[in-house]
């Protein structure tokens, strides 16, 4: 027997689930061999090991330990929250979202209320003379649409 | 104290209940971790998950079994979990390599004998846990608590969810591929 068909039976053998021939000829095998014997024991030293052990002993503190976790993770989650819904990140929130509320309520109104729509009828009154409406108007010249200060200075250049 | 009053007051918040419970289990939950993470830093970390998972979520603990089978069932999974991320984390620590940052962060496992320890023994358990950690999961699972919890199959089934039936296949299969797994080991090494 080589090793190599040992060491494919070696599980069985150590199962002794081998026939009575077969466990006698693997272990003829191993006492003879070095290399074999070696492989036969550690899977047998590590298959020991396999059974329940006292492990880890009992942690002194692991409470408080614990407890200390527990406390840093929900002060973390607080101030995350405490972000999230302070004043300072909700109310800015909400007086935009009501001021935008407001200018979109405002453009329903005018869209829709006939009484708005009454300044066009400037243009429908065919009784409305141009040149009086032009005189009217007519303060709208180019300089109200200029700033104080451009104004002031041509002033001054004409002097 | 009976367990069942123990668990109401425990999730009416009573802090006292909770210590009580945290200092019976917690050397079982701690073993738990540590059979399947092999890592008494990873083990403290994670029983302390599970302690906090118990105590956010035992309103949802039904009753229908025993809260030892509930508190095996919670160290599997989050040891599992654990496991799995960091598996993420060693693919990304690969990248790093790759990239030729720094890789201190990437520490081995300690698996060096301590002085005074048998080497040999060392040696073996090191073999065990690496075969171990390559039979598929449940494989792994069902004979991590079969064999170091010393559980029976029944309570195995129960918390892993699964028939006794399939609790015996595992380990069987288990067994065996272990077995092959140790042998490969020692050949090479
Ligand atoms: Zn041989």
């Amino acid at each position: 027997m080589d090793c190599k068909r040992v060491k494919k039976l070696l599980p069985d053998f150590l199962e002794l689930n081998l026939t009575e021939d077969l466990q006698q000829k693997v272990k003829t095998h191993i006492d003879s061999c070095e290399y074999c014997t070696k492989i036969y024991w550690n899977l047998k030293q590590s298959l020991d090991l396999l059974k329940p052990t006292a492990g880890i002993a009992e942690q002194a503190f692991y409470y408080e330990r614990l407890k200390q976790k527990m406390e840093n993770r929900l002060e973390s989650k607080n101030s995350l929250l405490s972000v999230i819904f302070s004043k300072k990140l909700v109310q800015p929130v909400i007086y935009l979202s009501s001021i935008i509320l407001a200018v979109y309520i405002g453009i329903l109104i005018g869209s829709n209320n006939p009484s708005f729509t009454q300044y066009s009828e400037i243009e429908a009154d065919e009784n409305i003379n141009p040149i009086e409406t032009f005189a009217e108007y007519s303060y709208l010249n180019d300089y109200e649409i200029e700033t104080i200060e451009n104004l002031i200075t041509e002033s001054d250049d004409d002097n | 104290m009976n367990e069942k009053i123990l668990l109401e007051k425990i999730a009416s918040k009573d802090e006292q209940a909770f210590q009580f419970f945290v200092e019976k289990y917690h050397q079982m939950v701690l073993n738990i971790c540590n059979n399947i993470l092999n890592n008494f830093d990873d083990a403290m970390d994670i029983s302390q998950e599970v302690f906090i998972k118990i105590y956010e979520s035992i309103e949802s603990f039904r009753g229908e079994s025993k809260i030892t089978t509930w508190l095996y069932r919670i160290s599997v999974n989050k040891s599992l979990n654990h496991l799995r991320s960091k598996k993420r984390q060693k693919w990304f620590s690969g990248m790093d390599i790759i990239f030729n940052s720094d890789n201190d962060k990437n520490i081995p496992e300690d698996v060096s004998p301590k002085p005074g320890e048998n080497i040999e023994i060392e040696e073996n358990k090191k073999a065990l846990h690496l075969a171990l950690n390559k039979l598929p999961k449940k494989q792994n699972i069902a004979l991590t608590l079969n064999n170091f919890e010393g559980l029976t199959y029944k309570e195995i089934a129960e918390i892993m969810e699964i028939s006794v039936t399939e609790v015996g296949v595992l380990i069987n299969r288990g067994k065996k591929k272990l077995k092959t797994l140790l042998i490969d080991y020692f050949k090479n090494n």
